[in-house]
């Protein structure tokens, strides 16, 4: 066989099968499972959603409460310091 | 297709329910395409609910610019989605049980066709998947080069190619098996 008559036989069966395939058609109720899977993606979409969303608030509340944390911790240290140079004062005067 | 168009401007403002215009208008040619992409209609169908998830979250975005058709556009989006399945499916090495699918077919499909789909499946099997894609839209669904490589996202010179390559195939397994 040349090389032309199996390019034509190629072209020949392609032309046949996609005319057999031509009637191809989705199920009666495509449309609808689509449109379900589409709601069920909007619900899935807003739950995602709401744990993004409250996600992004835990990080903020526990940003502040580490700062808050930070500044209390701060504000302890200097107060044991100024009470330790008092200390240490008095007892400078004792000796 | 101006009522695609308009369906389309509608989902991107937040009305999703004008989505079924398009999943209505399209599906009938989407399926087609992918079942002789995938040589399976129940294959297909899965595809294109895919395609179809990632149209609606592109148009709610505003990814989509308008500068094709939404249909074009939807034919885009199942190619490649064809393409990365077929990979995936070498991978794998998977092959389409059409048996189920002909006792099971609720869609009207003839046993024919089912056949056809089988014979296509089996003959593009040493087929990559770009080539078999690139042939699929060539010779079954009449697009021309500049269109393929449109929607396949390559120059024209690769589409050429993978064309070329696709029918040198064929015509070698053709005379390797009489």
């Amino acid at each position: 066989m040349t090389m032309v008559d199996s390019e034509t036989a190629v072209t020949e069966r392609l032309a046949r099968l996609a005319a057999q395939t031509a009637s191809v058609r989705p199920s009666v109720d495509f449309a609808a499972r689509v449109m379900g899977q589409v709601e069920l993606s909007r619900g899935g979409g807003d739950w995602l959603a709401q744990v993004v969303r409250l996600s992004k608030l835990g990080v903020v509340v526990a940003s502040l409460a580490a700062a808050a944390g930070l500044a209390l911790a701060w504000q302890n240290d200097d107060s044991a310091d100024r009470e330790e140079a008092l200390a240490y004062g008095v007892m400078e005067v004792f000796e | 297709l101006p009522a695609l168009e308009e369906a389309a401007r509608q989902v991107a403002a937040g009305q999703t329910a004008a989505f079924r215009t398009i999943v209505e208008a399209c599906s009938e040619r989407l399926v087609r395409l992918g079942a002789r992409m995938l040589g399976s209609v129940t294959d297909a169908e899965d595809l294109v609910q895919d395609a179809y998830l990632r149209a609606l979250r592109a148009l709610e975005e505003r990814q989509f610019d308008g500068r094709s058709s939404v249909e074009t556009w939807l034919h885009r989006i199942v190619s490649n989605l064809a393409v990365d399945q077929l990979r995936a499916r070498k991978r794998r090495g998977h092959t389409v049980e059409t048996d189920d699918e002909l006792l099971v077919d609720k869609r009207g499909n003839s046993a024919d066709t089912h056949v056809a789909l089988r014979e296509l499946d089996e003959w593009m099997s040493d087929l990559a998947a770009e080539q078999r894609v690139a042939l699929v839209l060539s010779a079954m669904e009449g697009y021309s080069n500049a269109e393929i490589a449109s929607l396949l996202d390559c120059s024209e010179g690769a589409v050429e190619q993978r064309l070329v390559r696709a029918r040198a195939v064929l015509r070698q397994k053709r005379n390797d098996h009489g």
